[in-house]
């Protein structure tokens, strides 16, 4: 449990913060704001770019996976 | 968590998703260029400014703006005076055929606050960016198509939060942020929905949930003016400035002292927005004036009182109620515009990114056949 929510947890509490910062406070708060919500953001791109190497990863595993869809029509 | 309980989320997931999906894509689509209105219109040349006078120029007294707008456009009455922080030279000033319409072919134009010159008006009813706002907050539909969105919206928070509950079975086997390269594009596309909607789950939520408060703005605006209407007939008021307080200017029936009176009780505040009697803004008799302060919290969260202008008298009907609270904090939280041009751009990435957890939602769905003829 502890496993599977401690990143979701914390990116969360950390996007809270960074959307009440820039309300509350000029300056350093909208620092805090755009690295706040920078994170989610750059973790999605990267989830995002590191999918985007699939055209050799799907090269590799169309074929089981193709002949198997062709099998089954 | 149990086989029937889970496969109970699931139901609510697909369906709250299913039903939402296509009105969200487009709110998410249209959002978009509306993130950057301010930006697009200073390129676009569209917006009106006043001209540079020398610092201290006197402003013209409200009245004389009042007057010269309803000369430029005859017919019609001014509602509102709204004034823009980072605008300080001009007045909005709203015009309808009455002060109690609906206000939904109400016309926007802009003032010098100088010379009371009418500036022009911005086209707000033709062209790309009023296409764009008019998809995104009513549909063509005025209050109806509001609410209908607000209840798209209400239906991604219920998606939302079963999305969360899902996420944990989901995600069993899996290092956080991993996205299966062996396996079938579906899955890929399963890791990836997982990993974007649970890191833009509370930006999602907040932005979701503050946009379905907005599609209820007329309607806390009607309660709030009830409200005050309410406090007013049963004497629940508390006077800020007598009628014969010498502190300010003594009343004559202009707006423009109206508003100086208003100013004089209440020291360190800035005029937001001036509504005429008989708007939904003020009450039948009183002009109110909306205040802001000067921190990016305070000038959010505006203070109205109430002046009746034949007599000058200085009101507060009850202090703001939570719910205009609410709606205040929520446009901001809504528009992302509290935070510069970074926070802006964040804003336009993490839509995008909402619009790949909506869009790889659908694949999942429609490609739903091969995972389940496999298990």
């Amino acid at each position: 449990m502890m496993r599977i929510w401690l990143w979701p947890v914390l990116i969360g509490v950390l996007c809270t913060l960074g959307l009440i910062a820039g309300l509350v406070s000029q300056g350093a708060g909208d620092w805090l704001s755009w690295l706040a919500l920078a994170t989610p953001v750059a973790i999605g791109l990267h989830g995002l770019s590191r999918s985007g190497a699939r055209p050799q990863a799907r090269g590799e595993a169309l074929t089981p996976a193709g002949s198997r869809r062709a099998g089954r029509s | 968590m149990q086989a029937v309980t889970l496969r109970r989320w699931g139901w609510v997931h697909k369906w709250s998703s299913l039903v939402s999906t296509l009105f969200i894509l487009m709110l998410c689509l249209t959002g978009l260029p509306l993130i950057f209105s301010h930006e697009i219109d200073h390129l676009t040349g569209n917006e009106i400014e006043a001209p540079a006078m020398p610092e201290g120029t006197p402003r013209a007294a409200v009245d004389r703006v009042a007057a010269e707008a309803v000369k430029a456009y005859p017919g019609l009455v001014p509602l509102y005076f709204f004034a823009e922080e980072d605008a300080p030279d001009v007045w909005y000033v709203k015009l309808d055929t009455r002060v109690d319409t609906d206000e939904s072919e109400s016309t926007l134009i802009l003032s010098d606050a100088r010379t009371a010159e009418v500036l022009g008006a911005p086209n707000f009813d033709e062209g790309f960016m009023s296409v764009m706002y008019r998809l995104h907050v009513d549909l063509y539909a005025g209050l109806a198509g509001k609410l209908f969105l607000g209840f798209m919206g209400l239906l991604l928070m219920v998606a939302i939060v079963s999305g969360v509950v899902l996420y944990a079975p989901f995600m069993r086997k899996l290092r956080f942020g991993e996205v299966r390269q062996e396996r079938t594009p579906r899955t890929r596309w399963l890791d990836l929905h997982n990993l974007l909607g649970i890191v833009t789950l509370v930006w999602a939520l907040a932005v979701g949930f503050t946009g379905v408060i907005n599609t209820w703005a007329d309607l806390i605006f009607q309660a709030w003016q009830a409200e005050q209407v309410a406090a007013l007939q049963a004497g629940e008021t508390r006077v800020l400035l007598a009628t014969d307080s010498s502190d300010a200017p003594a009343a004559d029936g202009s707006l423009q002292t109206a508003v100086d009176r208003v100013l004089a009780a209440a020291p360190d505040m800035a005029v937001s927005m001036i509504a005429y009697p008989g708007t939904l803004r003020a009450t039948p008799e009183h002009v109110a004036v909306i205040l802001r302060g000067d921190t990016p919290l305070t000038s959010r969260l505006t203070q109205a009182l109430l002046v009746d202008p034949a007599n000058g008298e200085v009101l507060e009907a009850g202090a703001r109620p939570w719910y205009v609270t609410a709606l205040q904090l929520s446009e901001p939280l809504h528009f992302g515009d509290y935070g510069g041009l970074p926070l802006k751009v964040l804003w336009a990435l993490l839509d995008i990114l909402t619009i790949v957890v909506l869009g790889s939602g659908l694949y999942l769905w429609i490609k739903r056949g091969a995972t389940e003829v496999r298990s």
